[in-house]
């Protein structure tokens, strides 16, 4: 149950926009008529995109600077009224929000290894999860490993690519695992700009779903939680796995899309 | 002002946040299906319940007059 943190309306500034492919839309709102905008990693917002319409985007990214600069990481494939009033915002514009909503958070007593399965532009609220959790390891409660398995249909569309590997360059504990289900017939991992010697099809890159990176990775290692954000076809598969593996049903966390 | 006399929620719109069960408790909860419902009949007051309207992140509630006529909340 949402407790705290209830949704106020504000006005934000576009302070950044980047096209990170040829869908994915990379977003920075400064908020303007609010002091401050809190909300936990996780969560998200709705957006007015028309008259008496409005749209739900999770929050990319947990606060690290004073700025108070959040963002948003949207998908524009569907081209509805939400997609097309994203591709139309420049620098500078002024919109309406509400927020912050959602429940899909990390829990405060979250402790062992911590699994993230994230598809497509699912990985928004899980980044900010993961950028939350890595850098409070020492207070949110006892976490072992952190692993990320993040899936595309197409080598272009995997965003925060280098982001997520510098992460697990200098985290101990982070490992960043990549499926692709239909990469082009050119695309072999050691293309990517990559200083991991492991850029090549196994265990850290994968030709299919993460779903059957999650099966082999559960034969040496079981989560104590799972969070998973992305297309329902996997989010019903690897809730079906992780239960039948032993996972608390109750440790597996998701936010549907 | 408007006397609230029938809600509706469009459950195909519905993501299940819960926030308006939360900002009117009497009048709306979330079913099986993680979809908000309204509770019948209400009895939260009139400016909770236009809380919750305006708080839906995707707008789904609506809520109407005596004459049938909906009300803007936003």
């Amino acid at each position: 149950m949402l407790t705290k943190n209830l949704p106020k309306k504000f006005t934000a500034k576009v302070f950044f926009k980047e096209n990170l492919s040829l869908h994915f839309v990379h977003l920075g709102f400064l908020p303007l008529d609010i002091p401050s905008f809190e909300y936990e990693a996780g969560q998200y917002i709705s957006l007015v995109v028309g008259e008496g319409v409005r749209r739900a985007y999770s929050i990319a990214n947990w606060k690290v600077e004073p700025s108070g600069v959040f963002e948003l990481l949207i998908d524009t494939k569907s081209q509805g009224v939400g997609s097309e009033y994203i591709k139309s915002l420049n620098i500078g514009d002024v919109v309406e929000m509400l927020g912050p909503y959602g429940k899909f958070t990390v829990p405060q007593d979250i402790q062992g290894t911590v699994w993230f399965l994230a598809t497509g532009s699912g990985v928004a609220p899980i980044k900010a999860q993961i950028e939350y959790l890595v850098g409070n390891l020492e207070c949110v409660g006892n976490v072992k490993n952190i692993r990320l398995l993040y899936g595309t249909k197409l080598e272009q569309d995997l965003v925060f690519f280098n982001y997520f590997e510098n992460i697990a360059e200098t985290s101990d504990n982070f490992y960043y695992h990549l499926a692709l289900s239909t990469p082009s017939e050119s695309f072999s991992p050691s293309n990517m700009k990559s200083s991991n010697p492991l850029s090549v099809w196994g265990e850290y890159w994968h030709k299919g779903h993460i779903t059957e990176i999650a099966k082999n990775l559960l034969l040496k290692e079981k989560p104590e939680y799972v969070f998973l954000c992305g297309h329902p076809g996997m989010m019903n598969e690897a809730t079906e796995l992780f239960t039948n593996s032993g996972v608390d049903p109750k440790k597996i966390l998701f936010e549907k899309y | 002002m408007s006397k609230i006399s029938k809600i509706e929620i469009d459950t195909t719109l519905c993501i299940g946040d819960g926030t308006c069960e939360v900002l009117a408790p009497k009048s709306f909860k979330l079913n099986s299906e993680g979809k908000s419902i309204v509770i019948r009949p209400w009895t939260d007051n009139e400016e909770d319940i236009k809380r919750a309207v305006e708080s839906c992140p995707v707008l789904a509630i609506k809520i109407f007059d005596e004459e049938g006529k909906e009300i803007s909340v936003n």
